[in-house]
């Protein structure tokens, strides 16, 4: 090796550590960020590469622009019918090969750009013009958001004359989408009361017994809509283009309705959930077993429901019950998930305290909850639910009707819920002079904000049964006391001055942070935090 | 013997690569990680409690006594704009919406006070002093203005007088250390009226912050700023969204910056102490290769100079033999030629005078030649 090369690399061996220790932090990224318009509408066609062959990008298509441009609503331009029913593919009922494909979509679009374009009006690429359609840059990004089949889209589907399915012959069309499959014969066919989600058989990927949501979606609900269009004439008939579902911005406009009746499929609107099937069971085995667990929560599955947007909100993988596949020890079907998980998970929105959880964020509820430290289940009173006693109870027979009884007569008689502290026991004003210095004296409307924190309870089924004695209420602002109606003052445990190993903040920032805090999350935005003389006047 | 260039270079890079190791070693073993003076305070900013009142702020310029501001402390529209930490104000709080929606967040911007600073590890003059308390202190009388501090502070925290022709310092936070050293608190926690800061030893701090976190999970981002960020600062901060959504950087890891800067200033001493030796000894071997290239050139010279000497006698010598040798034989040539002609004369002479005396014999008796001895001499 050269000498000199030596001494140059010996070189670089010293310095170049120095120099990468100094210039470590100096490197900053600068992330431009540009806004693309989206459409909810863009289809990539991306067929599978030809072996050996080359590989162009795939083509970002505009579907709503092309049934546009072509004669409205027909879909025979584009699409060839497959049993009477149009089969959403390129004028083609099913892939075939790529070259055959590639042709298929090369010959026809072209084709019709041509054709178009000769008869003076805009038209799309021609021949040659490659990346016009095969580009890697499109002009538009997705903005295609499923679309969310609630329970007012389901009643107004249910309930809609025009739809009217074949050989119906009651007065809601269930018939027209829900069906069952049979295995054996490979045949589809309609089992009352056993109606399900489509996502329970048909999900994101297709598999041997289903195809795929989008396809099952696309083929049930444009094909219906695009008949009700066309055969029937109805304006009212659904939508057959993209946006008319996906555009998160039109999804708005979908006529919602106020009060959605209950699904008509035989749920029930009282049970007892008691953790095992007891059916057929010998009033003993029933009594020996519910003897070792807790006692049966009464579940009013009505109230609930209607509270739901859809019934997936629970049932996420089928309509039957909990316990089938989530069983009191476990098991596969359930993912190993025990019964007693999926009903006091804390951190899912499926699970029963998940969910009652959830709700304590609402601005009612949050002014007083999200001052409450977290509890651990243990803290938690069981017997709000598990309200079903079992020893005066004879099981004899165990069948639905009689739980469903029974769990009536335990929740009409609990139905007392919530009763209100006397108003005479509450002070209608309090004067925390703690700021006297600088402020005047801050009258605290004590009686008034009671008030309104009962009004926000009684609207409540849930919250009543969960503040059923009216001095809980009290514990919102008298935090750390037993409930009670006789409560202490704030400044018998918050000092003028605190201590940094001290929980507990001094009196002035305890009222400062329970009052702001409260006001800031039951939004009560008229009145800033920031704004002093609000609460308290200002000394002169 | 001998050292040749080729060994010393490796001697050099041996050297080198040893005291590199020794001196990551050595700071291993050392005070590498700094676990910050014992006792020491600090303050905890609890992001989620700020409202953006703005009474920090005020408090702070009175206690540091510093010239009213262009616009008065309850003016709220301040906060409209992303504000930095100037030589007139030592704190500042910002406002920031935030990505989740909702109402706005705000948190207070000043002096981190770090563990182990930035600042006063680039201060050559030791202005910048961690003191025991937590506090990070400026001596203004030892101050140079050479700013280090303002490029070295990760936080961007020091600020410098422009506008003071003079005596220009470097100000930023001192935590109230004066206060503090009477028992008294800062000024922006003495004055905060929600708690949002509270002031105490930092391992008590960290505690409360830790208690806070684990009492409402869902409130607050599982993270305690300044607990690990560049290694340790004395403000703590507590947030309920992603730190950097409320200003503060993420990206600056858990070592110090002394801890980040050892290892290359380490290097410095090496670089000194055997930048001398490395180019002494090269040059000192060049002027060896010169001083035996001139020697052995002085050798080559005397040595052609000596064998052409030499060969110039040797010709002379041959030269001065041949000569002899040619005069030599010239010289036996002649007198073998002499001799020649002398005995030919003398044959002559001899047989003029047989055959005179063969005539006369004739007459009488044959003579014998043999007997007649030829004169010689060599």
């Amino acid at each position: 090796m050269p000498k000199k090369m030596c001494c140059q690399m010996l070189m670089i061996a010293i310095f170049a550590p120095l120099i990468l220790f100094l210039t470590r932090d100096t490197v900053t990224s600068t992330e431009e960020a540009k806004t693309v318009q989206g459409r909810p509408d863009i289809i990539l066609i991306d067929l599978p590469p030809v072996p050996g062959g080359e590989k162009m990008p795939g083509v970002t298509f505009y579907h709503d622009l092309h049934t546009e441009s072509v004669k409205k609503n027909d879909c025979s331009v584009c699409h060839v019918k497959e049993k009477d029913v149009f089969a959403f593919k390129f004028k083609r009922t099913q892939n075939t090969n790529t070259q055959t494909d590639m042709a298929i979509y090369h010959d026809n679009c072209i084709g019709c750009h041509v054709e178009t374009s000769q008869k003076g009006n805009d038209s799309g690429p021609k021949e040659g013009e490659c990346r016009a359609c095969h580009t890697i840059k499109p002009t538009f990004t997705s903005t295609r958001t499923p679309i969310d089949f609630d329970r007012s889209l389901h009643f107004r589907h249910e309930s809609s004359n025009t739809i009217d399915p074949e050989g119906n012959k009651e007065d809601v069309n269930c018939t027209a989408c829900h069906h069952n499959y049979n295995k054996d014969t490979d045949k589809i066919f309609y089992a009352k009361g056993e109606e399900s989600s489509c996502t329970y058989c048909h999900k994101a990927e297709k598999t041997k017994e289903a195809s795929n949501l989008q396809t099952a979606s696309h083929n049930a609900c444009v094909a219906c809509h695009l008949k009700v269009k066309t055969t029937f004439l109805d304006k009212k008939a659904g939508p057959v283009d993209c946006r008319g579902c996906h555009d998160p911005e039109l999804q708005g406009e979908i006529k919602k309705m106020k009060e959605v009746p209950r699904l008509k499929r035989n749920q029930p609107d009282m049970t007892l959930l008691t953790g095992q099937d007891f059916s057929g069971k010998s009033p003993e085995v029933v009594k020996k077993a519910l003897a070792k667990q807790m006692a049966p929560v009464p579940f009013d599955h009505k109230s609930h429901e209607l509270k739901q947007e859809s019934c997936k909100k629970c049932h996420h993988g089928s309509l039957e019950n909990c316990n089938e596949c989530h069983t009191l020890t476990g098991d596969k079907k359930g993912g190993d998930i025990r019964l007693e998980q999926v009903m006091h998970d804390m951190n899912s929105d499926r699970s029963c305290m998940g969910c009652h959880n959830e709700s304590k964020r609402l601005p009612e509820c949050a002014g007083c909850h999200v001052q409450m430290p977290a509890k651990p289940l243990a803290d938690s009173s069981c017997t709000t639910c598990h309200a079903a006693p079992t020893e005066n109870i004879a099981f004899e027979t165990m069948d639905k009707k009689a739980m469903a009884e029974l769990a009536q007569k335990v929740t009409e008689a609990k139905k007392t819920a919530f009763t209100r502290v006397p108003k005479e026991k509450i002070p209608e004003k309090v004067t925390i002079g703690f700021l006297s210095k600088t402020y005047e004296p801050s009258e605290f409307p004590h009686a008034r904000i009671i008030k309104t924190l009962e009004a926000g309870i009684e609207k409540s089924t849930m919250a009543s049964r969960f503040h059923e004695d009216g001095t809980t209420l009290c514990q919102g602002c008298h935090h750390n006391a037993p409930a009670s109606e006789k409560v202490q003052a704030c400044s018998s445990c918050h000092g003028s001055t605190t201590g940094v190993s001290d929980l507990r903040p001094a009196l002035k920032a305890a009222y400062h942070g329970q009052c702001i805090t409260c006001h800031e999350k039951m939004k009560m935005d008229k009145i800033a935090a920031t704004d002093c003389t609000k609460c308290h006047k200002k000394k002169d | 013997m001998a050292i040749t260039r080729r060994k010393f270079i490796g001697w050099i890079g041996a050297a080198a690569g040893a005291t590199t190791l020794t001196a990551v070693n050595s700071h291993g073993a050392s005070n590498k990680e700094f676990k910050g003076h014992p006792q020491s305070v600090g303050v905890l900013h609890d992001a989620t409690r700020c409202i953006g009142c703005r009474l920090c702020e005020a408090a702070c310029n009175t206690v540091n006594e510093m010239p009213a501001p262009d616009k008065p402390f309850d003016d709220l529209s301040v906060l409209d704009t992303l504000r930095r930490t100037t030589e007139k104000t030592h704190t500042v709080v910002n406002k920031f919406q935030p990505t989740a929606g909702g109402s706005p967040l705000f948190a207070k911007k000043q002096c981190n006070h770090c563990m182990e600073p930035a600042c006063a590890s680039a201060c050559f003059v030791k202005a910048f002093q961690k003191d025991k308390t937590g506090a990070v202190s400026y001596d203004a009388s030892l101050c140079v203005g050479c700013r280090y501090c303002m490029v070295a502070c990760p936080f961007g925290i020091p600020t410098y007088e422009y506008d003071e022709p003079l005596t220009p310092r470097v100000l930023k936070c001192t935590m109230c250390l004066p206060l503090i050293r009477e028992g008294k608190l800062p000024g922006c926690v003495e004055v905060c009226p929600r708690e949002a800061l509270i002031f105490g030893e930092r391992s008590q701090l960290i505690k409360q912050a830790r208690r806070r976190i684990q009492k409402f999970p869902d409130q607050y981002v599982d993270h305690i700023y300044g607990e690990t960020e560049m290694g340790g600062t004395n403000w703590l901060y507590l947030s309920g969204v992603p730190f950097s959504e409320i200003g503060m950087r993420e990206d600056l890891g858990t070592t110090s910056a002394p801890e980040l800067t050892a290892g290359a200033l380490s290097a410095v001493p090496m670089v000194v102490g055997l930048w001398p030796v490395f180019l002494t000894g090269a040059w000192a071997i060049s002027r060896r290769k010169e001083k035996i290239a001139a020697e052995e050139k002085a050798k080559a010279i005397e040595e052609t100079l000596n064998s052409a000497a030499e060969d110039t006698r040797k010709q002379l010598d041959d030269q001065r033999k041949k000569l002899t040798r040619e005069k030599e034989s010239a010289i036996a040539f002649e007198i073998k030629k002499a001799l020649a002609e002398a005995q030919q004369k003398a044959e002559e002479e001899l047989k003029a005078a047989a055959e005179q005396k063969a005539a006369a014999e004739k007459a009488t008796e044959p003579v014998d030649q043999s007997t007649v001895p030829p004169e010689e001499d060599k």
